[in-house]
């Protein structure tokens, strides 16, 4: 025992933090002992696929069903979102149930699906999986701030988490396609049934904890609302959305270009390779880059890559997108990540994780209903994808540079000023509200030194549009608000 | 959110045919099927084992309808794989000389099918540009809800397989 404890204290730190995963010495340990097996679950569930209907069906035929339930797929989340939250903040126990519910559900559904591969009742018990799944994810992102007790660590334990994930994932496709190849599809599945057992008894095992704080505290809220945190959300989303919607549209072109089974595995491994290589890469970029510099490669590349792909449709082009959605996907999750951690340092509850992991889940689910629905022409679909992946690039890149603006205004300029050109900046990005509000303050205290009766006309009018603003209004006139607000602080910054 | 799933509820629940129109469709369209492939038999797979691919494409505007997909994909399981197709890329190697179907194999294509207790169909049947073949097949009831090519199919020009333009 002793010569045992001794040859894993000299061992390499990842043979050593294997080894503290393996006892489940930390809380998080046992989470990262149960990630692995649901990713190895799916793996296990996505190769059974190749032996269902959905290569015998036409693609046409099949679309108003496929339609029909990633549309049904996006309502469990607007009703389960407010739930798993507070079901992982407040009950003792509660990760427990829920994530061990979704594996055991997923079991079960897997068992129906063995036998009913070939009929029509493939598709709803397929999209149940696929819920359970994102359910499964949701959970999980709001467990880990629970779990991880150093808010510092937050980043670096997701990142954990999802290369351990991409590994169980690739071991489970390993044997996954071993057994199809030896069998058939239903032995996947029934292979599936054993990992999600497991996994759901696994998750049994994870820690009896609760949230230090029930109630959202005021500074998470307004955190969590804090303009960059909103916007890269958004940022995110969209990387999401693109996931999914690639992932529809080629299994369909795939498919109607009469591509062998075995070319949607390899598209679907490579995407999970390059989400590990994401999170390989991730650490070094950050040490060299902000996060909004990462959200903007993570954003642009693809973007790039997708539109070589549309321009020049082939096998290898096709590849090459998918890796590098899969890479920048990997890479911005680990800036969002560590945006989150640094803007909303009081968000400590797994409701406020779930809330925006519902968010970036619905719109997984929001892309592959467009690619459902456009059921554009390969190069077409892949074009559309690149145009709203570099929109969405150049408004973030937009966003950088005020928020990079905002950073520059001189420290040395009166507050007056200061206010002003942050009530600039604000609605340049598009926060009125803010902008007014800013805008007001500005010109009070421009006001205020300057001493001027000619101003208290235009200082009251602020006031009041600042009341509307307060008030609810709908419709602000901000840029006449920053233009009298220019006509009361001008004046000042120019006097010595 | 609720408007996506209501439009998805209406597409999918559109158009579907009725369970008896359902099974005597797939009867009539796997008859069918059968006889082309013993007539018209795709090269053999390398496997003795795995059953050789067929592809089936409509003849007309129409999809066949996903239920009858499933149900004839079902009946002729242990007889040949069935994959029915969207495009002439998903069977055709079309950058290949000839076009010929993937693998050896064979696409066919189904006309709509009239009412009745005997019914001629129009099928066809493509190996590769030069070799297409266009018959109308009479289908007759056999009772107990089978159905079998009756008769010596006749010889029709080809309309809807025709190769793909270069």
């Amino acid at each position: 025992m002793g010569a045992a404890t001794s040859t894993t204290e000299t061992a390499p730190g990842w043979v050593r933090s294997l080894a503290d995963v393996a006892r489940g010495r930390s809380d998080l340990d046992k989470l990262l002992r149960l990630h692995p097996l649901h990713s190895a679950g799916e793996a296990f569930f996505a190769v059974s696929l190749a032996g269902s209907l959905f290569f015998n069906v036409s693609v046409d035929a099949a679309r108003p069903r496929i339609l029909l339930y990633l549309a049904l797929t996006m309502a469990p989340f607007v009703v389960l979102a407010p739930l798993i939250g507070p079901l992982i903040d407040r009950v003792r126990g509660g990760p427990r149930i829920v994530m061990s519910a979704t594996l055991v559900g997923r079991a079960v559904l897997a068992v129906m699906l063995a036998s009913q591969l070939r009929t029509l009742l493939l598709f709803p018990l397929a999209f149940g999986i696929l819920v359970l799944a994102r359910t499964y994810a949701v959970s999980r992102i709001a467990l880990v701030p629970v779990l991880v007790s150093d808010r510092g660590r937050l980043v670096a334990a997701n990142a954990r988490l999802a290369r351990i994930g991409t590994v169980g994932g690739l071991v489970g496709s390993g044997i996954a396609v071993a057994i199809l190849a030896a069998a058939d599809a239903q032995w996947v599945l029934r292979g599936a049934v054993v990992v999600y057992g497991v996994a759901g008894l696994t998750a049994l095992r994870l820690p009896l904890t609760t949230s230090p704080d029930a109630e959202a505290p005021v500074e998470e809220y307004l955190e969590l609302h804090d303009p960059v945190i909103q916007a890269t959300t958004l940022d995110m989303a969209a990387l999401r959305a693109a996931v999914g919607f690639l992932m529809f549209h080629l299994g369909f072109v795939l498919k109607t270009d009469g591509a062998p089974t075995w070319f949607f595995g390899l598209v679907a491994g490579l995407s999970a390779v390059g989400g590990f290589a994401g999170n390989i890469f991730a650490p070094g970029l950050r040490r060299r880059y902000r996060e909004q510099a990462m959200l903007t490669i993570s954003l642009t590349a693809p973007a790039l890559a997708i539109l070589v792909a549309s321009l020049r449709l082939h096998e290898i082009t096709i590849v090459v997108a998918v890796v590098v959605l899969g890479v920048a996907a990997a890479v911005a999750r680990r800036a969002y990540d560590s945006v989150v951690q640094t803007r909303a340092p009081h968000a400590k509850r797994g409701q406020a994780y779930a809330w925006l992991e519902t968010r970036l889940e619905l719109a997984w689910v929001a892309g592959a209903l467009v690619a459902v629905m456009a059921r554009a022409s390969g190069w077409l679909g892949m074009l559309g994808l690149a145009a709203g992946m570099g929109a969405v690039a150049a408004l973030h890149a937009r966003r950088t540079r005020t928020w990079v603006a905002l950073r520059e205004v001189r420290r040395t300029d009166p507050l007056a000023v200061r206010l002003l050109r942050t009530a600039e900046q604000l609605a340049a990005q598009g926060d009125v509200e803010q902008a007014v509000v800013a805008a007001v303050a500005a010109a009070e205290i421009a006001s205020g030194a300057a001493a001027d009766e000619d101003v208290a006309g235009p200082v009251r009018d602020l006031r009041d549009m600042r009341a509307s603003v307060l008030a609810g209004a709908i419709s602000v006139p901000q840029e006449q608000a920053l233009a009298m607000a220019r006509q009361v602080v001008e004046p000042v910054e120019v006097s010595p | 959110m609720l408007g996506v799933v209501v439009v998805a509820l209406v597409l999918a629940g559109c158009g579907g045919p009725s369970s008896d129109e359902q099974d005597r469709d797939s009867a009539i369209y796997a008859a069918m099927i059968r006889w082309f492939v013993t007539t018209h038999p795709p090269a053999a797979m390398q496997d003795p084992d795995d059953l050789p691919t067929v592809y089936i494409e409509p003849l007309g505007a129409d999809e066949v309808p996903i239920e009858i997909q499933v149900e004839v994909i079902d009946l002729l399981a242990d007889f040949v794989v069935v994959r029915f197709t969207d495009e002439r890329e998903e069977s055709v190697e079309e950058s290949v000389d000839g076009q010929p179907v993937h693998d050896g194999s064979i696409l066919i294509g189904l006309a709509p099918i009239p009412t009745g207790e005997a019914v001629a169909v129009r099928g066809e049947v493509y190996r590769s540009a030069d070799e297409i073949s266009g018959y109308l097949v009479t289908v007759e009831h056999l009772g107990s809800g089978r159905w079998g090519v009756t008769g010596t199919p006749i010889d029709v020009p080809v309309e809807g397989l025709a190769p793909v333009a270069d």
